[in-house]
């Protein structure tokens, strides 16, 4: 097998092998339905082949390719997005409150310490499975909200126009998709018992 | 303030300013509330985990598969050579 890590060259025959997976993974992290997120990268093999010539060669290929994939993420966020955020916001209105907290409003599940840093969960593969795993398991409009907003960076209002929706909706989406994702990686990895060997033992406050 | 109320809060404070009466409400909850404070760490650790993976302009995390090992099928890639070899005549 040729090593195309390094790779960053002009050659259309040589993109796939180089940089196939890593727009994969991109785009999966992004758009959940593996098919699409495959569509999405074969997409923009074809767009970049049409814009060739148009390359300048300030970024490395990947660089070059990522931001072609972004336009084509945020175009496929675009379609329908209208439907998916009203029918999840109605969703949530009918919702019962979850049990994050009590009548009075105070903490039914108390968030835990995480520790100092996440230092020790970076380099941890199962860490982010499970990650992986709490972010597919969002609703999906609010999974498209976090992830332009914490994934890429993106600024609220450049996000209100892709999503369609104003401000105020846009915060409450946020904000739902932060605590469910909270509860289920405290769930599923802060807050495990047996404690894992591999970790250090927390302290119970 | 709830718990409740400065939880919604302290997520929003990462998306937009808040206004001082609203900021000085939570830093005095905070000091007297060890789960909101936990919480407000939590997002933040929510937040650089999420830069992370996402690469936030770059692909680093992703970049090599060393975290996240999904990759395209041989027969998407063969599919995709083949028509980028057929786009390219």
């Amino acid at each position: 097998m040729t090593d195309y890590s390094s790779t960053n060259t002009l050659d259309p025959s040589t993109w796939v092998d180089a940089h196939g997976d890593a727009l994969y993974r991109f785009a999966l992290l992004r758009v959940k339905d593996a098919h699409v997120a495959e569509d999405l990268v074969q997409e923009t093999f074809i767009s970049a082949l049409e814009g060739l010539g148009a390359f300048r060669g300030g970024s490395s290929v990947r660089t070059w390719l990522v931001g072609i994939l972004k336009h084509k993420i945020i175009d496929h966020f675009r379609k329908n997005a209208r439907e998916i955020v009203s029918s999840d916001l109605t969703a949530l209105e009918g919702e019962t409150e979850d049990d994050t907290f009590n009548r009075w409003e105070q903490w039914r599940r108390s968030p835990s310490s995480w520790g100092d840093s996440p230092d020790n969960v970076l380099e941890d593969k199962e860490f982010w499975t499970v990650f992986v795993r709490c972010l597919e398991g969002l609703p999906e409009s609010f999974r498209r909200a976090f992830a332009l907003r914490e994934l890429d960076g993106l600024h609220t209002e450049e996000i209100c126009k892709v999503l369609g929706v104003t401000a105020t909706n846009l915060w409450v989406m946020l904000h739902r998709a932060r605590g469910k994702l909270r509860n289920c990686l405290e769930d599923n990895w802060f807050r495990d018992t047996p404690p894992r060997p591999k970790r250090r033992s927390s302290t119970a406050c | 303030m709830t718990c409740k109320r400065i939880a919604k809060l302290l997520s929003e404070q990462q998306d937009h300013g808040l206004s001082f009466p609203r900021r000085l409400a939570i830093r005095i909850h905070l000091t007297l509330c060890v789960f909101c404070r936990r919480l407000e760490r939590q997002l933040e650790t929510i937040r650089n985990l999420s830069q992370m993976i996402g690469g936030a302009g770059d692909v680093s995390m992703i970049d090599d598969g060393r975290v996240f090992d999904a990759a395209l099928s041989s027969d998407a890639k063969s599919r995709m050579k083949q028509l980028l070899a057929q786009e390219n005549q």
